[in-house]
């Protein structure tokens, strides 16, 4: 197997010499567009009176802005996650929240030794289909760097920061910084430079291979599992230095973003830019973006609200704090429809981007004051996989989200037997 | 049920050859459990967690023998802190008295947790990947660069309240993306394969004196003319002569610049481009005194029929630079360029030469000796860059490259010294300096460190050593990263009070206070003064800005400076502004914050997470008439038995604290009420200030203080949990410690020489 890879890596190493690499255009054959897939993550539970519709009607008071775009998204309801439930295992509902959102797994109650959770299932698509484009998946963040190292109630901070999980013990962090982004989808601009930077790293992690092997040889079973990450880290890379040489696009330089920036609207839009971009030339087909883990104690200066968001989150009923946090919603809201309109106003194929893409947006708790997992606030966007919209989709009590995701899986060209706690399809959204 | 005790154990046969000694133990401590823990038990926890009754999922009559308990750890854990913390039985229920939780507790230690002193259990550390601060001063101090590549690195994440975690620092693909754009980056800064350079003397077009105009730092000729420069003393030899010039195009022909030197024609060339081009070529120069340099424009042109922009034709120089000689001494690289390309010997192959490289690079970047063979299996670059028509440099600088991305460099190997006992062995002495130059410096080891490992010396000289790494301004990110994380300064960057509510409390605020807390603990590590001093400093550091915001008088400008407290209400760390502002909601105090924080990182205590779904307290409190105060409303809320016990353990802390608002200054009324700041610990003391409570803290507490100290030491050096077998390692080290007064070395040295830093587990 190795050999063969190997033999692979020499033989593209060979046809470097090609005068042009960036080509125009891709030259992938033009068939019917790829389905996409999106995951947004909002934190911290949200207003439930405000959020969730009244009566059958996709619409609500935190859902305004999304107004104009009612034929392409429906609200979900009855999708619980029981695995972000205590279940004997005390406090700790937002680290559970954030880890079981894609996983739909019980996270391991440690602060640090044996993580345990499950795989996420952007990433069990990513390792079906993820060949298939530049990069397998793309993950996003708008949280700020971490700090001191305590999360909730002895869970490991990794739990509670991370969205999506490559393996039960190894998450996949996200990118915060656009410029890297954008590198990471389209590269520094100059291909010549680039060609030889791919060639140089297609040598050098050939050899480090090799290290693992022989560092794996000394190490005690309880570390094997450390080498495990180490190699199929460079087995991915070296997958995605073939990709790129494989799957070349046409570099949207002029949407080069030039910094961080200053606002978290603008940080959040443009991050949505990123992903939308990376639908949009084909570069990536699965993405996740955690808007802010659960717990963030953000304020939001740009709507007047200084206090911390999880602080404001646990309400107790008070109608100040109520006002705020549909405030927050709202605000979320508000960059999603945003998010939404460009997708639709991006061409794709016969239609739009929004066409053939398919977005869950929501958290991984109900009430921030109850902590509570069970009907979920969740919206499902775009018209990918056939979804049928414009609706609010009732799932059967105890309906567990993993079911909608089993169904998302099958959309994408993919295949799972189950995911987390599914226990079967939810095949009403179409 | 518990009568059932020792029968129970003759069920156990796969376990007796392992258990035959504890099966001895079981049984007195069995013996024990009935005769002397199961009547407190029954008395005091039976009436919920027994004889049919399982609040909270808890039946203590459920475990029928000790190997039952041993087996369910977790359980017992949780059990031992209830009682050890005083969370059970809850407020208001008849408990046992000091005598008999002291008595259970131990029972629980010995029994359960039971530790063998003649052969403790190092524990297994898992494999430590270089954190972000780690990875970028390691690649410093190998590279010699100051190199910025902590960005570029995804976030790590933390565990047991710590970014150096062994088992939480997981490698993902992006990380080995950005490993190899990092180390791009640093060896572009340290390693340098250009061609070798010369001394060149450079002047810009303005500095030529005769025709043209001088138009900021060029020289423009707009008709025809020359311009000179007269340069120094020069020795014989060949020079490369470089002009920097751009014309305005028009007419039909190229614009022509000629260069004289000492009057004498040496080229003409046509300057075609608009922006700008270097102009180059080689002239012959003898020994001679002075030096002149003359740029010519040949061909002007200008015709007014023609339209803006192919009108007129002009020559801008911008600069002239004369390099050389150029068979003489190129000039000296960078000294982190010459660190790693030692000299090359005369007659020495390309092969021999890059082993020469390679070896001292790779024992210092993987923290060890040289493997057989290693080295060797580099050459591969030396044949790849061959047959590619590449240079030996850049063989070199992949071989480099490979290295930075190794997982020998990536992660921190610790193997044993090869002399192993049972069940453990000493770590090498490679892996000893590399535990303390982590643990102290969080970068590789020095020289010095690598010395003493080379000659096996390094454990005989452990306490110099310590001295030594504590003395160096390394020792600075000691102060960052241990004290940064375990008092939670770090914190401070995303502290953000309410602009209403405090707006007293300016951007720089939150930094200053940061400096004031580093500076009280630099002030204990350098001057090697007892623990303690945290808590009880009757002095703190502050500048200007921070004094005014404390109401202290007489201090100037930014710089910060030891300053008395005697006379302020102000002690320790519990009077300064970074604890009292990170324990604060945005627009009010949090008395349970502030006292989690005291019992979770200073006391070792941590209360156990709320119940799940129970609302915690509102951060606003009501308005109108029935408006409570914040005690009031806490108050309140601990009548509710689920939180009562944890409450009464966090709650009067923070009380004892209300004095100092949500930002640290002081006051005697919160929103008009006066403060009632008096309070009772729930071991039992009364206090009715802050000053009485930190007095008891430092009477009574003082063996927990320890505790945490040696706690959060040790996970901190080891990049793992501390666990139940730790519990003899860390009685040694608040003992060693204790010995000495608590004093700062002391600490260090007990956490170096203990089991769990100088073995591992086999």
């Amino acid at each position: 197997m190795a050999e063969n890879r190997r033999t692979f890596l020499k033989g593209l190493a060979a046809t470097l010499a090609l005068p042009s690499l960036q080509s125009v255009g891709a030259t992938v054959a033009k068939t019917a567009p790829p389905t996409r897939l999106a995951f947004v993550y909002i934190p911290n539970g949200v207003n439930v009176g405000q959020w969730f519709p009244s009566g059958n009607e996709n619409t609500s008071g935190t859902l305004e802005a999304l107004g104009g775009l009612r034929e392409h998204y429906s609200v979900l309801r009855n999708l619980d996650h029981d695995k972000a439930v205590a279940n004997g295992d005390g406090g700790g509902d937002h680290a559970r929240a954030n880890a079981t959102f894609l996983t739909g797994c019980q996270a391991r109650k440690t602060a640090g030794s044996d993580i345990r959770i499950g795989e996420s299932v952007d990433q069990i698509i990513a390792k079906q289909i993820g060949h298939r484009t530049r990069v397998p998946s793309l993950e996003l963040s708008t949280d700020p760097p971490r700090r001191s190292g305590n999360c909730d109630s002895g869970y490991s901070c990794a739990y509670q920061y991370n969205l999506s999980w490559r393996s039960e013990s190894t998450p996949a962090p996200a990118e915060r910084d656009p410029r890297m982004v954008f590198e990471k989808l389209f590269g520094s601009g100059n291909a010549r430079f680039d060609a030889i930077r791919r060639e140089k790293q297609k040598s050098i992690l050939d050899f480090v291979m090799e290290d693992a092997k022989r560092f794996n040889k000394r190490l005690d079973s309880a570390d094997k599992g450390k080498m495990e990450e180490y190699l199929t880290a460079v087995r991915d890379i070296e997958m995605r230095i073939v990709n790129a040489e494989k799957f070349q696009v046409e570099v949207p330089e002029e949407q080069r973003p030039d910094g961080m920036p200053d606002s978290y609207q603008q940080h959040i839009r443009i991050m949505y830019e990123m992903m939308a971009l990376g639908f949009q030339t084909d570069t990536t087909r699965i993405s996740t973006f955690l808007l802010a883990h659960d717990g963030s104690g953000r304020s939001f200066p740009e709507i007047g609200i200084s206090d911390g968001h999880h602080q404001i989150s646990h309400h107790q009923g008070k109608l100040e704090n109520l006002d705020q946090i549909a405030r927050i919603d709202k605000f979320y809201v508000e960059q999603f429809a945003w998010f939404l309109e460009k997708m639709k106003n991006t061409p794709d194929g016969n239609g739009n981007l929004l066409d053939n893409t398919m977005i869950v947006y929501g958290g991984g708790i109900r009430d921030g004051d109850r902590h509570d997992h069970a009907d979920l606030p969740l919206l499902l966007a775009g018209h990918g996989g056939n979804l049928r919209q414009g609706r609010v989709i009732h799932a059967d009590q105890g309906t567990p989200m993993t079911n909608l995701y089993l169904s998302l899986i099958d959309r994408m060209g993919g295949q799972a037997e189950r995911v987390g706690d599914s226990n079967g399809k939810f095949e009403r959204i179409s | 049920m518990i009568d059932s005790f020792p029968q129970h154990l003759s069920g156990l046969c796969v376990a007796v050859a392992f258990f035959a000694v504890g099966i001895v133990r079981a049984d007195s401590l069995g013996e024990q459990y009935r005769k002397e823990i199961l009547p407190i038990m029954v008395e005091y926890c039976y009436d919920c967690h027994g004889d049919g009754s399982s609040e909270g999922h808890l039946e203590l009559d459920s475990y029928g023998t000790v190997v039952e308990m041993v087996a369910d750890r977790r359980q017992w854990k949780r059990i031992r802190d209830h009682i050890d913390f005083r969370l059970m039985p809850p407020p208001d229920e008849y408990a046992p008295n000091e005598e008999q939780r002291a008595k259970i507790v131990k029972w629980i230690d010995d029994a359960v947790f039971h530790v063998d002193p003649d052969n403790p259990d190092p524990g297994h550390v898992t494999l430590r990947r270089l954190n972000r601060t780690e990875y970028e001063y390691t690649i410093r101090d190998l590279l010699g660069v100051e190199a910025e590549v902590s960005d570029i690195l995804p976030v790590d994440d933390s565990g047991y309240g710590f970014d150096n975690i062994g088992d939480v620092l997981t490698l993902s693909p992006l990380h080995m993306e950005r490993y190899l754009e990092a180390a791009e980056v640093a060896l572009n800064m340290a390693v340098d394969l250009s061609p070798p350079r010369f001394p060149a003397k450079v002047v810009t077009g303005s500095q030529f004196s005769g025709a043209g105009v001088r138009s900021g730092s060029a020289l423009m000729l707009a008709t025809n003319g020359e311009a000179s420069v007269h340069g120094d003393h020069v020795g014989a030899g060949r020079y490369l002569v470089t002009v920097r010039a751009r014309a305005d195009a028009a007419g039909d022909e190229a614009a022509k610049m000629e260069i004289k030197i000492d009057g004498k024609s040496v080229t003409v060339w046509e300057v075609t481009d608009g922006n700008g081009s270097e102009y180059r070529t080689e002239v012959e120069l003898g020994e001679q005194k002075g030096l002149k340099v003359t740029i010519g424009f040949l061909n002007d042109y200008y015709d007014e029929s023609q339209p803006e922009g192919k009108r007129d034709r002009n020559l801008l120089v911008e600069q002239v630079s004369i390099e050389g000689p150029l068979d003489g001494v190129p000039l000296k690289r960078t000294a982190s360029h010459l660190a790693i390309f030692s000299e090359r010997q005369s007659g020495q192959s390309d092969e021999g030469y890059m082993l020469a490289v390679m070896k001292p690079f790779i024992a210092k970047a993987f923290r060890r000796p040289v493997k057989e063979g290693e080295a060797e299996r580099y050459l591969m670059f030396l044949r790849h860059a061959e047959s590619h028509g590449e240079s030996l440099g850049y063989a070199i600088r992949q071989a480099l490259a490979a290295v930075l991305v190794s997982p020998s460099f990536l992660f921190r190997e610790e193997p044993g010294a090869g002399k192993s006992a049972a069940g453990k062995e000493l770590v090498s002495e490679h892996a000893l300096a590399s535990r303390l130059s982590y643990f102290l410096w969080s970068t590789m080891p020095d020289g010095r460190l690598r010395g003493l490992a080379d000659r096996d010396e390094l454990r005989k000289n452990l306490d110099v050593e310590i001295r030594r790494m504590v003395a160096d301004p390394r020792s600075e990110r000691f102060v960052r990263n241990f004290a940064g994380q375990w008092l939670q300064l770090r914190d401070m960057d995303a502290v953000n009070p309410d602009k209403r509510e405090y707006g007293v409390f300016k951007p720089d605020m939150a930094k200053d206070m940061r400096e004031e807390t580093e500076s009280l603990f630099r002030h204990v590590m350098s001057g090697n003064l007892p623990v303690h001093t945290l808590l009880s400093a009757d002095y703190t550091f502050i500048n200007e800005r921070l004094a005014q915001h404390y109401g202290i008088q007489g201090v100037e400008g930014d710089a910060f400076r030891k300053v008395s407290l005697k006379g302020t209400p102000r002690r320790g760390l519990l009077g300064q502004g970074s604890y009292l502002t990170l324990t604060s909601h945005a627009t009010r105090t949090s008395p349970v914050l502030r006292g989690k924080y005291v019992l979770e990182n200073l006391f070792d205590t941590p209360p156990p997470p709320a119940p799940p779904n129970v609302p915690a307290l509102d951060d606003r409190r009501r308005k109108g008439k029935d408006s409570l105060t914040l005690r009031q409303e806490l108050e309140a809320h601990r009548k509710d038995p689920d939180c009562a016990s944890c409450h009464a353990l966090m709650d009067p802390i923070g009380f004892g604290l209300e004095n100092f608002d949500g930002v640290g200054r002081w006051r005697e009324n919160d929103r008009g009420k006066p403060l009632d700041v008096a309070g009772k610990l729930v071991t039992g003391q009364e206090f009715s200030s802050s000053g009485e409570m930190l007095d008891i803290f430092l009477k009574d507490y003082r063996g927990q203080f320890h505790r945490a100290v040696a706690v959060k030491m040790l996970t901190y050096a080891l990049g793992r949990g501390v666990e139940y077998y730790d519990r003899l390692a860390i009685d040694g080290i608040v003992l060693k410690a204790s010995q000495d007064d608590g004093r700062f070395l002391a600490w260090i040295t007990a956490v170096a020489e203990s089991v769990p830093f100088q073995y591992r587990r086999n």
